[in-house]
């Protein structure tokens, strides 16, 4: 680590960009936050408005349980699949293509295959009445929840498992070779090399998937529309019927207190990575 | 006797999950050379209430071509807009390869000040929904007058954060001493770079730019809020959303539209396995 | 030193960059060739740079009782001629007039005569430069022969068999059918049959050769320019020579048109087309309209200059078709359209070099769905206001299926950053927001000045008015109501009696009650009955009004037998219909017993008038006694940042007007003059022509059941004139609760989930809307 020219040269060409295009609506926002949407200045008043409404706060609890279900379950599942597929070798590597595939179906299609699947006639009840159970209408009871839960691990699956494949490709061979001759097992040496290696790779994988779990809101929207069951009401639901009806300011505050605890969750997670 | 079993296990449980997320490419494919009437009388009970559940053939009983001509020969709108799509792609992917393979390099590997502070800035801009952002993002590019123009896609698209997010750990996973050799040999920074960095960091790099490309097929937000001349419309606007009557061209249109992205993971997975190859070489 | 080299490393990706030019909007080359086919507009004419000269539109007076134009021609000696049928009786008129449109004289024809000639229906007419009229119809028995109506400038008539060479080997009836003719230059008359074959005939030795055979090709229509025959089809235009029938190549740019707008190649309404053509002074010059304006361009080149821009006129109306051009010279033309109500115009259009050519004030105009009625309106507003371009703009055009939650997000990114438009129509968007926001003007002194002059009902008037100011005002209005018996009546006059009725009904062994039509039908009825009355003062969602409404049409519907869903959309949240209708006749069709929902126009009335006459029933508000609620259609209004804000009152003007309302559209219009025009017209609309219209159904059983139309009695439209006059709210237009209360009601009376759970479900959703 050194020459800190080079390494601020290297970052700024995009940094400019990123200023320009990101940064620039992003302190816009937060500017909005501290105004009226009819231009007064309002100080923190937004804040204690949206904090005190009932949907922001719905929502709010929504997507915690959503990403505090979601994220432990992706991680495990893609990174089991990940070591089945690097264990078996290039043949398998073929397989792992089956798994991103769902990233570039159109939403509409994924829409469609969802209500063929969840709607009230839709497949799922045909299997479940065939084998004598009672019908249910998957997307507007508690258990739209759990749809969507599994949507957004279909969809992400694949996305996660390169990650942890790249992860896992940087670990050198010689490593496993020489854990192989100490004598150690398959799962000794994922214990003790893999494991510890894509450590740092966990963070980054962590992060995307948390990101991507603000993106299940399209095919949210599509299939259940602008209010849909209260399980599944999201932020981004409040976020975007606030400015369906114009209120930019309550939005604005909402999207900071979000940064701020994107910001918070984020730190002491390095912080955590950085200290083990 | 057991590493077959072992192996055979391994297989069963991907072929799995892969029937699970490859599922709705069979049921394109069925659609796509189905009848309308067809389409209709299984899912009539989802689309059109229908009593009764709907169900799906694989194989339709009366397989038809109809949808394919329709969408290839039809519809010049289609390749209208793929081009678009093909220009957004393009322009995104470029700006990325030169300009967030560098930042990614530089801030992972260069100690300067207010690194840490761009770091976190990157990741808290890559979190911010969408719908969040948009008006202020209207206003930027207002602003510099490119709203109802590609490049209102392009450029916020071409310094997404993200890629450099997921491309800076594997950069930093690049051990000092390999640097540090080629320092010694008298390279350049530029050139630690260009020879060290990226063959070393292209698994990231390759993923990174994968998931871009995706993003730029699937982009449905940034055309509606930034583009108003439709003719701009990239392909994932054509079929937004699926008409009753009009379901097997959509899925037909559909699986049209997924071939580029299916060719593309075929090549990036040679490239994947070519790295998986080499480290196993080093054994 | 390595700096540097990183400094030219940057400047040559920047360059890479910059080498993506394409990407932004560039302006098309002439040849059309750089960028594809569908933005093919070429912008000879139009420029933003402050250039003078345009084409201005003026509409011919045409005689009155012209109703619809056949066709119409420039002749040799430069009058203009019109074949047109006579919109007092069935029968044509040849009108010509000497000076350029300013009077018409008809011929003298023979009425008894013109009849006898024209006694099938004209599938095709043309006019001869020298001014002889040819009507065409298919030749009795169809036997392979076209019967030609011919009518002389002298006024003689004659009808001559048109006798088509070697018909075996096409399909014998479709042979026999012109489906379009004209003149070529030499005075020959072309005719295309319905197989697509092309026809030179000599009307006065009454020969027919063929002169091309387009089968392949399915031609929809065609157009002439000079001697060249522009066979239109989906997949391109083919250019025949109408001297000898050879083929010329293939123009790349008329057929990159065709590729870019098939629709072109429809021939909508009667005699009207999307796409005409005309000759010019070179043998291959072609001057031709579409929707985009009117062009001039020489054949097999890249020259393809727009003279007109059709955003700036009649031309643009996309309700509209064409029926001929007409060239006097370079600077000034003709164009025979049918408007959006079927009715013929003659427009005209002259260049005047002291106009700018491109307005200098623009008016936008958004609307999240394209009616013809909103065209109207502009078209209306653009013939009047020349010096003003109108940017009518469509949230959702139904071709991209964008989401009308995208289109509304778009809007308002564009309202907030200042690019907004300036006339809003509201109809589906989130108006409370939009005035609680302060996004609206005050139109109140748009509509004052209109109940001034014109009159406005003043009970709608009054429900748009808010602390004196009102923000929207709506151009049509409806109302719901029961049509029937005396029992019926009553029972319609709450949704409690009406579901007590049914019930009753049900008991005494009726199967058949409540018209039918599905659970979503039916829910949409109730609402449009009911709805106004939900919100109490405090504007909060009174549960127990819910509660009733779901009980009462889950009543209603369980007592019939509803075995199949007449319509279903897939997504009733993103396209519900406008308005249920009445289905007043299913009663008379033993379908059900009394007639309910919104009552959509004036036709419809005159329908239910008819009805009730012979049968002895009446019609009455639905749902009087629990709330008189109105719909509406088409409410607009002005966004607060405009800076055309006279151009935009000036625009409401004319929406709101007498002359756009009396467009018999969906509603009746809040203008008073309108309406009383309207009711007046349908007062006499059958005066000498009874027992003409009317309608003509067999009933299940079998029955012929001949149902005539009446004119409408003064007894009827006060009845009328009084409820829509006594409405006091507005349904609840709030597509948000209108979409979950419709979506939880189907699955409750499907049986899918019961009613207080759909009643739980509703509160719950439109309370966590209103707490946003």
């Amino acid at each position: 680590m050194k020459k800190k020219h080079t390494g601020i040269l290297f970052v700024l060409p995009h940094f400019i960009g990123v200023c320009i295009f990101l940064f620039l609506p992003f302190l816009d926002v937060v500017r909005r936050s501290v105004f009226r949407a009819a231009g007064s200045f309002s100080g923190l008043e937004n804040f204690k408005i949206v904090l005190g409404n009932d949907a922001f706060r719905l929502a709010a609890g929504n997507t915690l349980r959503f990403t505090l279900v979601c994220l432990p379950l992706l991680l495990v599942i893609s990174l089991f699949l990940a070591v089945l597929i690097y264990g078996t070798g290039k043949t398998a590597g073929a397989l792992k293509n089956a798994f991103l595939v769902p990233l570039a179906i159109p939403a509409a299609c994924v829409v469609l295959i969802w209500r063929l699947l969840f709607h009230v006639h839709g497949m799922v009840n045909g299997v479940v009445t065939a084998l004598g159970g009672t019908a249910v209408d998957w997307m507007n009871t508690g258990s739209a929840f759990y749809v969507l839960v599994g949507s957004y691990i279909w969809k992400n699956l694949g996305y996660v498992v390169v990650l942890w494949m790249a992860a896992m490709d940087a670990i050198p061979g010689t490593v496993y070779e020489a854990a192989r001759i100490d004598g150690a097992g398959r799962a000794a040496s994922f214990f003790y090399i893999t494991l510890p290696c894509i450590r740092p790779a966990a963070f980054t994988i962590v992060v995307v998937s948390f990101l991507n779990s603000f993106r299940v809101f399209r095919e949210a929207y599509l299939v259940a529309g602008n209010y849909p069951h209260d399980s599944i009401y999201l932020l981004q639901h409040v976020f975007n019927n606030w400015f369906m009806s114009l209120s930019v300011d309550k939005m604005a505050a909402g999207a900071v207190l979000l940064a701020i605890v994107i910001c918070t969750a984020v730190s002491v997670m390095q912080r955590m990575w950085e200290n083990q | 006797m057991r590493r077959v079993a072992a192996r055979f296990c391994r297989m069963a449980i991907l072929i799995i999950f892969a029937v699970f997320t490859l599922g709705p490419i069979v049921f394109l494919v069925g659609g796509s050379i189905m009848g309308d009437e067809e389409i209709k009388s299984y899912l009539g009970p989802v689309l059109s209430g229908q009593e009764g559940y709907a169900v799906w053939r694989l194989i339709p009983l009366y397989p038809t071509l109809r949808h394919v001509v329709e969408v290839l020969l039809d519809a010049p709108e289609f390749f209208h807009m793929f081009w678009n799509t093909a220009k957004i792609t393009a322009g995104v992917l470029l700006g990325q390869m030169i300009l967030a393979v560098p930042a990614a390099w530089g801030l992972s590997r260069y100690a300067f000040r207010g690194r840490k502070l761009i770091y976190q800035i990157y990741i808290l801009l890559m979190m911010m929904p969408f719908q969040v952002m948009m008006l202020s993002e209207y206003l930027v590019l207002d602003g510099i007058g490119l709203v109802d123009t590609l490049w209102a896609v392009i450029l916020p698209g071409a310094f997404s954060t993200f890629s450099v997010f997921i491309m800076y750990r594997f950069f930093a996973g690049i051990p000092e001493d390999i640097m540090e050799a080629a320092r010694v040999d008298g390279a350049g920074e530029w050139q630690m770079f260009l020879l060290v960095g990226v063959p070393l960091g292209k698994t990231g790099i390759v993923s990174a730019l994968l998931l871009q490309f995706l993003e730029c097929f699937s982009m449905i937000e940034q055309p509606i809020a930034f583009i108003k001349d439709k003719t701009l419309y990239p392909l994932s606007m054509y079929l937004p959303e699926i008409d009753v009557g009009r379901t097997g061209f959509a899925l037909c249109a559909s699986l049209i539209a997924l071939l580029p992205t299916l060719f593309l993971f075929m090549a990036g997975s040679d490239y994947l396995e070519q790295g998986i190859a080499a480290s196993a070489i080093k054994e | 030193m390595k700096i540097k080299r990183m400094v030219s490393l940057m400047l040559c990706g920047m360059m890479l960059v910059a080498g993506l030019g394409g990407c932004g909007k560039e302006p098309v080359s002439a040849d059309g060739e750089t960028v594809d086919s569908k933005s093919t507009q070429i912008e000879g004419g139009v420029d933003a740079s402050g250039s003078m000269g345009r084409f201005m539109e003026s509409e011919v007076a045409l005689p009155e009782n012209v109703s619809d134009i056949l066709y119409a021609a420039l002749l040799a000696d430069g009058s203009i001629e019109l074949f047109a049928r006579n919109s007092d009786n069935d029968s044509y008129q040849v009108q010509v007039s000497k000076d350029g449109g300013e009077s018409f004289s008809a011929l003298a024809i023979d009425a008894g005569q013109i009849d006898e000639i024209f006694n099938a229906y004209i599938f095709s007419s043309a006019i001869r430069s020298d001014g002889t009229v040819v009507g065409l119809m298919p030749g009795k028995d169809n036997t392979g022969s076209i019967m030609a109506g011919i009518i002389r400038p002298d006024g003689s008539m004659e009808k001559k068999e048109l006798v088509i060479p070697d018909v075996e080997s096409q399909n014998q009836e479709y042979a026999a059918t012109p489906m379009d003719c004209a003149f070529d230059a030499a005075g020959n008359l072309i005719i295309e049959n319905l197989n697509s074959y092309f026809y030179r005939a000599d009307i006065e030795s009454g020969t027919c050769e063929l002169l091309t055979d387009l089968e392949e090709k399915h031609v929809r229509h065609f157009g002439i320019a000079g001697n060249q025959v522009l066979a239109v089809a989906e997949d391109g235009i083919s250019i025949v020579n109408s001297a000898d029938g050879t083929a010329w190549e293939a123009d790349g740019l008329l057929d990159e048109m065709m590729a870019a707008d098939i629709t072109l190649a429809d021939k909508n309404g009667e005699y009207a087309r999307p796409l005409v053509f005309t000759g010019g002074d070179s043998e291959d010059m072609i001057f031709y309209v579409n929707h985009q304006g009117l062009f001039g361009h020489a054949r097999g080149s890249s020259i393809n200059e727009q003279l007109i821009n059709g955003a700036l006129c009649t031309i643009g109306d996309t309700s509209a078709g064409f029926l001929n051009l007409m060239m006097v010279d370079e600077r000034q033309f003709y164009l025979a359209i049918i408007d959006g109500t079927d009715a013929g115009k003659l427009l005209k259009y002259v260049y005047d070099e002291n106009v700018p050519t491109m307005p200098e004030k623009e008016l936008k105009i958004y609307a999240l769905k394209d009616t013809t009625f909103l065209r109207q309106a502009v078209s209306s507003y653009q013939k009047n206001h020349q010096d003003v371009f109108v940017n009518l703009q469509i949230g959702r055009s139904g071709e991209d299926g964008v989401t009308a939650q995208d289109a509304i997000r778009a809007l308002n990114t564009e309202i907030l950053a200042g690019n907004g438009p300036d006339v809003l129509i509201l109809d589906g968007l989130p108006v409370e927001s939009y005035i609680e926001k302060g996004m609206l003007k005050d139109i109140s002194a748009v509509v004052e000045e209109i109940d001034g002059s014109e009159g406005v009902f003043g009970n709608v008037k009054q429900a748009y008015q808010k602390d004196g100011a009102i923000y929207q005002f709506p151009a049509r209005f409806y109302v719901s109501l029961v049509n029937g018996d005396e029992e019926a009546l009553a029972a319609g006059a709450s949704l409690e009696k009406l579901a007590d009725y049914v019930t009753a009904q049900k008991a005494a062994g009726e199967s058949k009650i409540f018209p039918m039509g599905g659970a979503a039908k039916l829910l949409e009825k109730l609402y449009y009955a009911d709805s106004a009355g939900w919100f109490d003062e405090s504007g909060k969602l009174k549960e127990e009004a819910i509660e009733q409404y779901l009980s009462c049409a889950k009543q209603i519907y369980d007592a019939q037998p509803n075995e199949s869903e007449a319509v279903d959309y897939y997504s009733p949240k993103i396209d519900a219909s406008l308005f249920g209708t009445l289905d007043a006749f299913s009663v008379v069709m033993k379908e059900a017993k009394l007639g309910y929902g919104t009552l959509v126009d004036i036709s419809e009335l005159v329908m239910l008038h008819s009805m009730n006459e012979v049968h002895g029933w009446s019609f009455s508000p639905a749902n009087v006694d629990v709330v008189k609620g109105f719909g509406v259609y088409q409410l607009a209004g002005i966004l607060a940042g405009t800076d055309v804000g006279e151009q935009a009152e000036d625009f409401l003007r004319t929406l709101f007007g007498a002359e756009c309302g009396t467009l018999s559209y969906n509603g009746f219009p809040v203008n008073r003059a309108a309406y009383e025009a309207l009711c007046e017209q349908e007062k006499h609309a059958y005066d000498g022509n009874e027992g003409n219209a009317g309608v003509n159904v067999s009933t299940p059983e079998g029955e012929h059941y001949n149902l005539l139309f009446q004119n409408l009695s003064d007894e009827v439209t006060e009845k009328i004139t009084g409820i829509l006059g006594a409405a006091q709210k507005p349904v609840c237009m709030d597509e948000v609760i209108k979409e979950i209360v419709l979506e939880q009601g189907e699955k409750a009376l499907k049986g899918e989930i019961a009613v207080d759970e759909a009643l739980h479900e509703i509160m719950q959703k439109c309370n966590l809307y209103l707490s946003e």
